[in-house]
């Protein structure tokens, strides 16, 4: 299985290094934390720290932000609902190899030249910002780094389970748009979690979201204890667990449907 | 009697299709109101194939010929009715099954559009494990009947249809299958191409002793890769047999092209048979097809013949008269 990961991986880094403009602009887009990161720092200038959270924070936290919308976000479904309707998933299920690690090695190679371009960036970005500070110790960096690891793939896992939904509707992005969408309040990429109303916090703390944002940005900020963070690990495998359940039952099922369209 | 490679056994395969009528107020209609039709697009087709055997499975668009394959690829489950591939249930879709037999379609294609046609066989030979011997002795063997040397290394997004197809074949034959399942694998190549292609499919079989299903619209493809052909329409079978067979069975007549040294009156040559054209002195004549020798010996004496030449109707004409006498 190594030597497939290693040639899917590598493949895929070709396809995402083919295009320079797509890659360019995809990188672009981290901006867009920044902009959330704006408004923050406009109402801490007006009155004070919001709830403890000072400009610093703010900078900290959704610069790091950036980074992980690029490394935890799965935009697998999109792929999965291209290939269904014009046909490429049927060359996918004629190979001895489940769907799955071919889907998770694209994403993996995605995130991999992601990570070579914004992980220097931001260090660089870090040193001349005096703003920016991440006070962890070895521990706290490795857990933030294992976070984005297990959040990442929670991502892929919960996409891999709405993908499903395609057997029966032969198109399943959408439904997974307005499930992603109710996610942007719970995970902390709208705001940090602990500004939020204290309902949508407590909720946001056990649902799937937070796994691949809030989580990793608050235990890089240092603001987590030792409960919460295996608190917050254990609900990443516990909903890890769940999505590759319904994964594996929702395709069982599934397959017998497929209609194997386009050509 | 060998076990049979594949064998199809009333197969069906039925889909539930939404229906609409173009426009936008059928649209609106349809967006509140779903219209759905059961299609049968495979309707109790029986047939088996022996190992090493190449056999043309012919029919006119919508016959149900993909839908067969991609039942026999495992792809679809059948509504009903049985298939075994090698011993495998196909739509069980076991490592081993999936490892036998490989399914080329035409006009699609499942090398990575953006990358060097080399890395798709790169990442092919690590889901087939083949290994690295085997893979370079394969690669090679590839390589050199197919001319693929010049296009390892170009994008595949950049290459002509027929250079395309010639790579696909290549990652599509890597692992050796057993079995191939070829839905129009000339579709598109100009005749170099396509008969670059059947050359390629007639060695790897005699090489290999592969079993070959294959569809093609292109009945050069037909006439030269194969012997027997599966004729199916509104997806039930119509024919299984030899191809001669086929063309005894739906044709009742032969062509006789002569050249004569003067003109001879066309009511004279209808004496012999059917006058397809004449300008006088080169007629094209349909005869009866138990009388074709008879009749060409009667014209070499009783007419000024200085060519003459029989021959079988083309087998589009064929494949035509089969379905119409649907």
């Amino acid at each position: 299985m190594i030597a497939v990961y290693k040639a899917l991986l590598r493949a895929h880094i070709g396809i995402g290094l083919a295009y320079r403009t797509r890659l360019t602009v995809w990188v672009l887009t981290s901006l867009f934390p920044l902009l959330l990161m704006s408004v923050w720092l406009a109402v801490v200038d007006e009155v004070g720290p919001a709830n403890g959270w000072d400009r610093s924070d703010f900078i900290s936290y959704y610069a790091a932000a950036a980074l992980l919308w690029h490394t935890t976000t799965s935009f697998l479904i999109w792929t999965w609902d291209s290939d269904f309707r014009s046909g490429d998933f049927s060359f996918k299920l004629l190979k001895p190899l489940d769907p799955f690690h071919q889907y998770l090695t694209q994403e993996f190679g995605f995130r991999t030249i992601v990570i070579v371009i914004l992980v220097p960036l931001l260090v660089g970005i870090t040193l001349l910002v005096p703003a920016l500070h991440y006070e962890l110790d070895l521990l706290g960096w490795a857990l933030t780094v294992f976070a984005g690891l297990t959040g990442f793939l929670l991502n892929v896992v919960m996409a891999m389970a709405f993908a499903t939904i395609a057997f029966w509707t032969t198109q399943a992005g959408n439904i997974y748009s307005l499930w992603w969408g109710m996610g942007a309040f719970l995970s902390g990429w709208v705001a940090p979690l602990p500004l939020m109303p204290p309902i949508v916090e407590a909720t946001g703390r056990w649902m799937p979201f937070r796994s691949s944002m809030g989580f990793p940005l608050e235990l890089l900020l240092g603001r987590l204890d030792g409960a919460e963070i295996a608190r917050s690990f254990a609900v990443t495998a516990g909903w890890i667990g769940i999505f590759l359940l319904l994964y594996r039952l929702s395709w069982r099922r599934g397959i017998h449907r497929y209609q194997a369209v386009g050509g | 009697m060998q076990e049979p490679a594949i064998k199809v056994d009333e197969l069906t395969k039925h889909f539930r299709v939404h229906q609409r009528e173009a426009g936008l107020a059928s649209g609106v209609r349809s967006f509140f109101r779903r219209k759905y039709a059961d299609v049968k697009a495979v309707d109790g087709v029986s047939f088996s194939i022996q190992p090493g055997e190449m056999v043309g499975f012919l029919g006119p668009n919508g016959a149900g010929k993909t839908t067969t394959l991609k039942c026999l690829s495992g792809l679809l489950h059948p509504t009903s009715g049985a298939a075994s591939v090698l011993g495998f249930t196909p739509h069980l879709r076991r490592q081993e099954f999936l490892r036998s037999f490989t399914l080329v379609m035409g006009q699609r294609n499942q090398l990575f559009w953006d990358l060097p046609a080399m890395e798709t066989f790169l990442v092919n030979q690590a889901i087939y494990r083949i290994p690295e011997k085997e893979f370079r002795i394969g690669l090679d063997e590839l390589v050199a009947l197919l001319e693929l040397s010049p296009y390892l290394d170009k994008p595949v997004r950049n290459l002509s249809l027929g250079e395309r197809m010639r790579a696909e074949l290549a990652a599509a034959l890597l692992h050796r299958p057993r079995v191939l399942f070829l839905d129009e694998p000339t579709l598109g190549l100009d005749v170099t191409a396509a008969a670059a292609v059947r050359r390629f499919l007639t060695d790897y079989n005699e090489r290999h002793q592969a079993t070959v299903l294959l569809t093609s619209h292109y009945m050069t493809d037909v006439a030269e890769l194969t012997r027997r052909v599966i004729v199916i329409d509104h997806g039930r079978l119509r024919f299984d047999g030899n191809l001669t067979e086929l063309i005894d069975a739906t044709t009742p007549h032969r062509i006789i092209r002569i050249t004569m040294s003067e003109p001879v009156d066309p009511a004279r040559l209808g004496e012999f048979g059917d006058v397809v054209n004449t300008d006088g002195v080169t007629a094209v004549l349909q005869v009866r097809r138990n009388a074709t020798k008879e009749t060409a010996a009667r014209m070499l004496s009783e007419l000024p013949i200085e060519d003459i030449a029989i021959e079988e109707p083309e087998i589009e004409e064929v494949i035509r008269r089969v379905f119409a006498e649907r």
